[in-house]
């Protein structure tokens, strides 16, 4: 037995082979020294603060969200309380069966809860399944909470646009955090602003988030590696946001888009004062409170393709031919250039001959000699055809630019400037020069001309005012949750037309008689106790190509405009009215403005002439009453 | 049978430090198990104590015996270890898992551990027994691989890769220790190696995984790369000076996984920092060149083998172990033997003492 097992050779032989063993793991456990001093020395500080991020979670407050006023304080945007559902997966014991309920009572497909689920960090973290559950489901959640285990209803301030559709465009809405606008805003302040959070996307809500927003508030707390909340560490107060104080007035926008209708287009209702947008209407349009809760797909691809392109804001994106209204720019320059005075008498027939070619007068009667104001007042563009051969392309381009065209009026980043052709425009653009031939038409607004209803409400505001061109404005005031004015808005006077007091005056003059004097084409604006001042303008709609020339074989229905400012003597209120592909002319408008001016005036309406209700206005200004110009 | 002058040849360092290690692991388990609260069960420290009892109970009855005698016992314990692992194969307890134990009363067996110790007096034996044949070739290697992959294909099919992984390399090493020509050697290492693309596609999904995160942690996360991650805050959260001994947050809002058995180190030196875990290491690797030294003094073959597979088993490890809480090994569930908490384990590593004991007190040729 002992014999075999004692080896003359045996420590000799292992000698080596246990040096070996030695030398491995003296190796090992040197590296594994390094390893230790690289994570626990070198880099300690680094993990130290990896191990406080794991052991502490904020949990944002979010502040409330300011008001949006109207100017006399009536509220048009606030936030009500909504219900949104989340699901913890950890705690749900049959997640298939569960989700399958929740998507029949929700409404979603059960795919898409899926994913969300999936895409979940941890089991342990709350999923947000849906935002702003209805009422129904709600009731019948809290009432089969038992049976729904991991699943939870947690109330948010939810966006309430309280007028709907009304003003849409400008008060704009809001929509989930990007992950390019998380990482700028983050790195811009300390706002907290989170994944998954709502901010203003579009209009008066984006532009003035960081007024609105407020300071959202934080909860410190420790938790475990299951999210469970062990202590409270530190809170930070959650600060209100300011509310917006608008110049708008919500009667008169309720009145606008009431009388607007369904047709497609835009009023605006401004002060010429100073700027202020009293109403801005664009139609058709959409509900911001379906974006409040997060839109889906489905739905935003529908407002995206919809042809008549309710996302689009017309009033200030819009640009169309100003047509007759742009007789009031030829007038001006006219008058001040001297190719004409107030008194000059020019003819009015059927047709202006130019080149070879015969341009024709909206009448076929020939309307004999007219000075400037008949020819504003019956729209006579026979005569205008004249002066704008005696003017010339670039000195008609000069002063509609004196009165804010060609360039967006300051009013909003997303605003359209139009176009102001000259002959460097078209060398420039189509490469050719400009023909006297194409001058004819500028004298009637047609041609490659194009405004927003905006430019238009500057525009016939610098006519009132004297001649001010401003920055239109509808932010009055914000104002803190103490009442603090934080901003406030003062008139911005951008420019001053270039015209002399008595070029206004006789143009002001041809505006009157377009509305009070027989054979005015305005006179269905006409109101006798405050004189109100406007033009018609009826485009004749063509498609042009890019580089503006007609695509034959093209026709669309007319777009109208009416312009129109009151009192006379005193002007407080400017209205501009535009409808798109409406088919009738300017005139049909006239009672729109009126309706407005009443309203605004105060004064009541006299009761056997005019229509008892809005209804009946309604059925008047779609009525089928063409052909004035 | 005990030898007189044993307690004279006592290998001091040996003990000192295994008691050192034994002791820094309850204190890390108890620190690891502070945080649960309510728990109605034994804390876990408790139970270790009891476990470390019975230990010293089996280390002290395995010196009784020269190691020459005990090595009789060799197959009956083999063969019992395995009759164990096919019953849990089975019908062992289900946790996490993994069937790993068997239920007798109050204890809870794992006989994968009892295993290593089985297979390194059984591999021993057998190589001792045929110790002519040197030096030995592949063909010659047929019975002892087949009582080596047997029990390790069992062990894996737990599943419980590492302690499998364990067993091959206690097999390997043992070969080479009994002295293998080296043409042999390559030949093994180039089939080892060509087994590994074998091997990986009959790994589980999560097994595979464990390997890719320790590459690429940030694959996932949240995922299979969190273990990792967690451990690697919390060794490196300890800095220098450590969070203190009960400090660890690491520990106590257990993000750390499995913290008190496989990944025990982390909390350790999340809570005594640098100082503390580079000396635990250092010690560990005192008490590691010992078990060494006991092999390469060891009277005959069969000591050296003995204390040769012994010394690998602990070796190989604590490599692993510290390697993986440290994010340079997958994570691929081998305890820290002496501080992990586990009552099996800790049975059979001061089992595996004991005999270590045993032939370092026999190592001069004094035959009884």
């Amino acid at each position: 037995m002992v014999k075999n097992r004692i080896n003359s050779d045996s420590p000799e032989r292992f000698q080596s082979r246990f040096f070996f063993l030695v030398l491995l793991t003296s190796t090992v456990f040197f590296i594994l020294l390094i390893r230790l001093w690289y994570l626990q020395v070198i880099n300690g500080s680094y993990f130290r603060a990896l191990a406080e991020e794991n052991r502490f979670r904020e949990f944002i407050i979010k502040s409330p969200r300011g008001k949006i006023l109207d100017r006399n304080g009536q509220i048009l945007v606030d936030s009500r309380p909504s219900f949104n559902l989340y699901l913890r997966p950890e705690d749900v014991p049959d997640l298939d069966e569960t989700l399958d309920t929740l998507s029949h009572l929700l409404d979603i497909p059960l795919e898409k809860l899926k994913e969300k689920v999936k895409q979940s960090p941890s089991s342990y973290r709350s999923v947000l399944l849906k935002r702003d559950v209805s009422r129904d489901s709600v009731a019948y959640i809290e009432e089969h909470l038992l049976d729904l285990p991991g699943v939870t209803l947690d109330v948010e301030a939810l966006r309430n646009y309280r007028y709907g559709s009304m003003a849409a465009h400008l008060l704009g809405y809001l929509g989930e955090i990007t992950d390019r606008q998380l990482q700028q805003l983050r790195n811009r302040s300390n706002n907290h602003y989170f994944l998954g959070e709502f901010i203003g996307q579009y209009g008066l809500e984006k532009a003035y988030e960081e007024y609105l927003r407020g300071i959202h508030g934080a909860r410190q707390v420790e938790v475990d590696a299951l999210g469970r909340e062990l202590a409270l560490v530190s809170t930070k107060e959650t600060y209100p946001g300011s509310d917006l104080q608008l110049t708008l007035d919500l009667d008169i926008q309720r009145l606008a888009e009431s009388l607007l209708g369904d047709r497609t287009g835009s009023i605006i209702v401004m002060d010429p004062r100073d700027g202020a947008i009293l109403a801005l209407v664009t139609k058709p349009s959409y509900n911001p409170n379906q974006f409040a809760s997060g839109i889906q797909g489905e739905k935003w691809l529908a407002l995206l393709k919809d042809p008549k392109k309710p996302l689009h804001s017309r009033a200030l994106q819009g640009q169309y031919p100003p047509a007759s209204v742009f007789k009031i720019i030829v007038a001006a320059a006219a008058l001040e250039e001297g190719v004409i005075t107030p008194n000059t008498l020019l003819g009015c027939p059927a047709f202006y001959y130019f080149g070879n070619r015969a341009y024709r007068n909206w009448k076929k009667e020939n309307q004999g000699p007219q000075n400037l104001t008949r020819a504003l007042a019956t729209s006579c563009d026979t005569y205008f055809y004249q002066v704008a051969v005696r003017l010339g392309v670039d000195k008609i381009g000069y002063y509609a630019k004196g009165f804010g065209m060609g360039k967006p009026t300051g009013f909003d980043p997303m605003e359209k400037g139009g176009l102001v052709p000259t002959t460097e425009w078209k060398r420039r653009v189509r490469g050719e020069p400009w023909y006297p031939g194409e001058t004819v038409s500028l004298g009637i607004g047609q041609g490659p001309y194009l405004v927003t209803p905006l430019q238009q409400a500057i525009m016939i505001s610098a006519i009132a005012n004297g001649g001010k061109i401003y920055k239109p404005y509808v932010v009055r005031k914000i104002v803190t949750p103490e009442g603090k004015v934080v901003y406030e808005h003062k008139p911005e006077l951008v420019s001053q037309a270039p015209v002399k007091p008595e070029t206004l005056d006789a143009i002001r003059k041809g505006l009157w008689a377009v509305v009070n004097e027989s054979g005015g084409t305005g006179g269905r604006a006409r109101i006798a106790e405050l004189g109100v001042a406007g033009k018609t303008g009826t485009a004749q709609v063509v498609r042009l190509d890019r580089a503006g020339n007609r695509v034959p074989g093209s026709n669309y229905r007319d777009h109208s405009w009416f312009v129109s400012y009151a009192p006379f003597n005193d002007p407080q209120l400017a209205v501009v009215i535009f409808a798109e592909n409406s088919g009738v002319g300017g005139s049909t408008f006239g009672p729109v403005a009126k309706e407005i001016f009443l309203q605004y005036f105060h004064i009541p309406k006299p009761a056997p002439h005019a229509p008892p209700n809005l209804q009946a206005i309604h059925t008047v200004a779609s009525g089928k009453q063409n052909g004035e110009n | 049978m005990a030898d007189r002058r044993s307690l004279g040849n006592l290998d001091w360092t040996l003990l000192i430090t295994t008691l050192a290690l034994i002791g820094a692991g309850i204190l890390s388990i108890y620190s690891a198990s502070r945080g649960v609260s309510g728990s109605l069960d034994t804390p876990f420290f408790v139970k270790q104590l009891w476990w470390l009892f019975f230990g010293v109970i089996a280390a002290t009855v395995v010196l009784l015996f020269d190691y020459r005698t005990l090595i009789r016992l060799a197959y009956p314990c083999y063969a019992l270890s395995l009759l164990g692992l096919i019953y849990v194969l089975f019908l062992g307890r289900v946790i996490s898992g993994a069937q790993r134990w068997i239920i007798i009363g109050p204890l809870t067996l794992q006989p994968s551990e009892f295993m290593k110790i089985s297979l390194i007096l059984t591999l021993a034996n057998y190589f001792e027994q045929h110790e002519k044949t040197r030096p030995w070739n592949l063909r010659d290697l047929f019975i002892p691989a087949v009582l080596t992959v047997f029990p390790a294909l069992l062990i894996a099919k737990e599943p419980d890769l590492g302690t499998a992984l364990v067993i091959l390399i206690i097999f390997a090493t043992m070969a080479f220790i009994a002295g293998m020509n080296p043409k042999s050697i390559l030949l093994l290492a180039i089939v080892g190696l060509g087994l590994i693309p074998l091997g990986w596609s009959h790994l589980m999904d999560y097994q595979r995984s464990r390997i890719l995160t320790l590459f690429n942690p940030e694959l996932d996360p949240l995922g299979t790369g969190y273990h990792l991650l967690q451990s690697k805050i919390a060794v490196g959260s300890g800095g220098l000076w450590g969070k203190g001994l009960w400090g660890g947050t690491q520990s106590r809002l257990n993000f750390l996984p499995e913290k008190h058995t496989d990944f025990i180190f982390s909390v350790f030196s999340e809570n005594m920092g640098f100082l503390g875990s580079s000396l635990l290491l250092i010690l560990y690797f005192i008490f590691l060149m010992r078990t060494i030294d006991v092999a390469y003094r060891a009277r005959d073959s069969l000591g050296a083998l003995l204390a040769g597979g012994i010394a690998c088993m602990f070796t190989f490890s604590a490599a692993v172990n510290v390697a993986m809480t440290v994010g340079l090994a997958p994570v691929v569930g081998i305890p820290l033997p002496l501080i992990s908490y586990g009552g099996s384990a800790l049975l059979a590593s001061l089992t595996a003492i004991g005999l270590l004991i045993n032939v370092h007190q026999r190592r001069f040729k004094f035959s009884g």
